[in-house]
C-alpha cells in the first residue's frame, strides 16, 4: 500500500539517506529509532509536508512523491494532537467531512468506539491528554485514510493513560484494519502494536522485518541495543563457543548472579544496584566488559550483594543471540 | 506573596508611580485646560469636523493597503526560512526607526517633480503632492512596519501542524487558511490594523512634507498653536484625543487572543 523507494532528502544537517521500505495492505508497520533518528522526516514526506530530493513514494501504486498532501488520501496524527483550538471537539472531527464522506453512520460508531460522546461540545483546550490524542483519532479516521500515520501518538502521555490508548489504538486496527504506519521510540509500543517495521538511525534504515525478527534477531550492535539486549559483546570473548558472527549478545534477564564460583561461571565486581520497583538492576564490572542483570528477586539482591562485592554469573549457551556486523 | 517586602521591588514601585504620572497627568490636563463649550464649538465647526473625516479616511486608506500587501508577505516570511530573510525584515522596518522629517524627504526625492519619477506623473497628468494620495503614501511609509510586525506575530504562534492536520485531511491550502489559520490568526490582525491605524491617524513630519494641504488633523492643530495659541488649539486636541482613546480601548477590548493557550 506504501512503497518507499530510495528516499534521500537534506534539512540542514540532517539528511535520509536512501530509505525504502514497503508496507502491505492493512498492514500496521513501525518506523522505531532513537529521538532525532530522521523517523519524523519520513513521515512528513509521505504526508506530502516536505518533498524529497530523491525517491518515490506511492501510495495504492500511484505516484504520489510531488502530490500536495490534500490529494494523498492519508491522515495524521501528531504526538501533540494537534487539535484545532477554535473548534470544538465534534467540528475538529467532523472538519473532514466537507472534502469527504464516510457514511453518516460512521461518526457515531467512530465516537463510540471511542468513548468520547460526553465530551462533543467541548473545546480542546478543556480536554486531558488521552482525551486530546482520542479526538485526533477520530478526526484522523472520519476520513477514511487509504493510509493512516501516526507520529509518536503515546509519548506524550502519562503512563496509565498511554498503556488503555495503546489497546484503543490496536482495537480501531482490527476493527478499520487501515494501512497504519505510526513512529515510536518505544520499543514497547512497537512490538505490542506492530507487525513489521524498521529501525532507523541516523538518517538510514538498520534493519526491517517482523517485530519478533527485530527482537530476538537483531541485526547489528546498535538494534540489539535498542531492542533492550544490553549485554553486546565482540564474539572473540566466548571463543570456545565458536560463533560464526562478530557480535553476540544476552538480554539482562538471561543473566544468572551467585555468590559462589562455579567451573562454568565469568566473574566480576558490582558496580550499581538500582531497584526498578518490579526489578532489579545489577550492573557488572567484569572481563569482558559491562554486564547488565535483571533480577526480580529484590530480597535475594539486598541479601547477598553490594557495590564493590566480589560476584559470579552464569547464562544458558541458548541464550545467546548471534549479532551480525551492520554492513550499511 | 509573604508579607515581607523586597527593597527592589519598592524602588520599582516608586519609579512606576512616575512613570503613570508622567504619561497620564499631561492628558488629563489637556482636558481640563478649555472650556467644554469651546470643545463642543470645535465639534460643529465645518472646517474642524472636514479635516477630522479627512484625517480618518486617509488612514483607514492606508490601513487597508498596508494590510493587503503585509499580510500575505508576513505568512510568506513565518512560514519559509530563506536566504536574507532577516535582511529583508530589517528592511522593511527602517521606517520605523527614521526621524519623520527624514521619511517626508526621502518620499520628496522619488516624487517631486524635479525627479524622474515625478516627472513621469507630472507628463501623465496625475497629481501626487498635495493631495490626500500623498497623504496616504506618508501615512503608510511609516505604518506598514507595524502591520508588518503585528502579521507575522499573528501568524507565528500557529503551529504548521495544524495547518498540516487541515491539509491531510482533504483540504486546500487556501482552504486551510480560510478555515484554519485566519481564524486563529484574526484577533492578533485586528488588533495590528488599528495601531496602524493610529499611527497612521497620528502622523505629521512626513505628511506635511508631501501635503501641508489639504489638512489633515496634526496638521491643523499645529497650524493652530503656532498661529493663534493654545485657546484654539486644545479643543481640536482634545477631540483627537477622544478619538485616540476610543481606538485604544476598543484595541484593549479585541487583543485577547484566548486561542493561544491550548496550542
Amino acid at each position: 500500500m506504501i512503497e518507499v523507494k530510495n528516499l534521500s532528502i537534506s534539512l540542514g544537517d540532517f539528511s535520509l539517506k536512501a530509505i525504502s521500505f514497503e508496507v502491505k495492505e492493512g498492514e500496521f508497520y513501525i518506523l522505531f529509532g532513537p529521538t532525532g533518528a530522521g523517523k519524523s522526516v519520513v513521515m512528513e514526506t509521505i504526508a506530502g509536508v516536505l518533498v524529497p530530493d530523491g525517491g518515490r513514494i506511492l501510495i495504492g501504486g500511484r505516484e504520489v512523491t510531488r502530490l500536495k498532501p490534500e490529494k494523498r488520501d492519508i491522515a495524521i496524527c501528531y504526538q501533540d494532537y494537534a487539535l484545532f483550538p477554535h473548534l470544538t471537539v465534534e467540528e475538529n472531527i467532523r472538519y473532514g467531512l466537507k472534502y469527504k464522506d464516510p457514511g453518516s453512520e460512521f461518526f457515531p460508531r467512530l465516537v463510540s468506539l471511542l468513548g468520547i460522546g460526553p465530551i462533543m461540545k467541548r473545546y480542546p483546550e478543556n480536554l486531558s491528554g488521552g482525551e486530546k490524542q482520542r479526538v485526533s483519532l477520530a478526526r484522523a479516521l472520519m476520513v477514511r485514510p487509504k493510509v493512516f500515520l501516526l507520529d509518536e501518538p503515546l509519548s506524550a502521555l502519562d503512563s496509565h493513560i498511554k498503556d488503555q490508548l495503546m489497546r484503543d489504538i490496536k482495537q480501531l486496527h482490527q476493527e478499520f484494519q487501515m494501512t497504519t504506519l505510526m513512529i515510536t521510540h518505544s520499543f514497547q509500543e512497537a512490538f505490542f502494536l506492530g507487525d513489521r517495521g524498521s529501525v532507523i538511525h541516523e538518517g538510514r534504515i538498520q534493519q526491517t522485518g517482523t517485530m519478533e525478527e527485530i527482537f530476538l534477531r537483531p541485526n547489528s550492535p546498535f538494534v540489539a541495543n535498542f531492542v533492550g539486549l544490553k549485554n553486546v559483546f565482540k564474539a572473540e570473548v566466548f571463543h570456545h563457543l565458536a560463533v560464526d558472527t562478530p557480535y553476540v549478545g544476552i538480554r539482562p534477564e538471561n543473566i544468572r548472579l551467585h555468590k559462589k564460583k562455579t567451573p562454568a561461571s565469568y566473574s566480576g565486581v558490582v558496580t550499581e544496584i538500582s531497584d526498578m520497583g518490579s526489578y532489579f538492576e545489577i550492573v557488572i564490572a567484569a572481563e569482558m566488559g559491562r554486564v547488565t542483570a535483571l533480577t526480580m528477586l529484590g530480597g535475594y539482591v539486598r541479601d547477598h550483594f553490594k557495590i564493590g562485592d566480589p560476584v559470579h554469573f552464569t547464562f544458558n549457551t541458548r541464550d545467546i543471540q548471534r549479532i551480525p556486523e551492520y554492513s550499511g | 506573596m509573604s508579607g515581607r517586602m523586597e527593597k527592589l521591588y519598592i524602588f520599582s514601585l516608586l519609579s512606576g508611580w512616575v512613570i503613570i504620572f508622567f504619561v497620564a497627568f499631561p492628558i488629563i490636563n489637556t482636558f481640563t485646560w478649555t472650556d467644554p463649550a469651546l470643545v463642543i464649538e470645535a465639534m460643529k465647526d465645518p472646517q474642524i469636523l472636514k479635516v477630522i473625516f479627512r484625517s480618518m479616511r486617509t488612514a483607514t486608506i492606508t490601513t487597508a493597503i498596508t494590510a493587503l500587501f503585509a499580510i500575505p508577505f508576513a505568512y510568506y516570511v513565518v512560514r519559509h526560512d530563506f536566504k536574507y530573510k532577516k535582511f529583508v525584515e530589517s528592511v522593511i522596518d527602517i521606517p520605523m526607526v527614521m526621524p519623520h522629517t527624514v521619511a517626508g524627504i526621502a518620499l520628496l526625492t522619488v516624487l517631486s517633480p524635479k525627479s524622474f519619477f515625478g516627472r513621469f506623473l507630472v507628463a501623465n497628468g496625475i497629481e501626487v503632492l498635495g493631495t490626500e494620495i500623498a497623504i496616504v503614501i506618508a501615512m503608510a511609509f511609516v505604518s506598514l512596519p507595524l502591520m508588518f510586525d503585528a502579521a507575522k506575530e499573528a501568524f507565528k504562534w500557529i503551529p504548521p501542524r495544524l495547518e498540516n492536520v487541515s491539509r491531510s485531511l482533504g483540504a486546500s491550502h487556501w482552504s486551510t487558511f480560510v478555515r484554519i489559520t485566519l481564524p486563529l490568526a484574526s484577533k492578533d490582525l485586528i488588533s495590528g490594523m488599528i495601531i496602524t491605524w493610529a499611527r497612521a491617524i497620528s502622523e505629521f513630519g512626513a505628511v506635511i512634507m508631501l501635503a501641508y494641504h489639504p489638512m489633515i488633523a496634526p496638521t491643523l492643530i499645529y497650524e493652530r498653536y503656532t498661529t493663534y495659541g493654545m485657546t484654539y488649539a486644545v479643543p481640536v486636541t482634545v477631540i483627537l484625543l477622544i478619538l485616540s482613546l476610543l481606538i485604544f480601548i476598543i484595541l484593549r477590548l479585541v487583543s485577547v487572543n484566548q486561542f493561544r493557550k491550548g496550542v
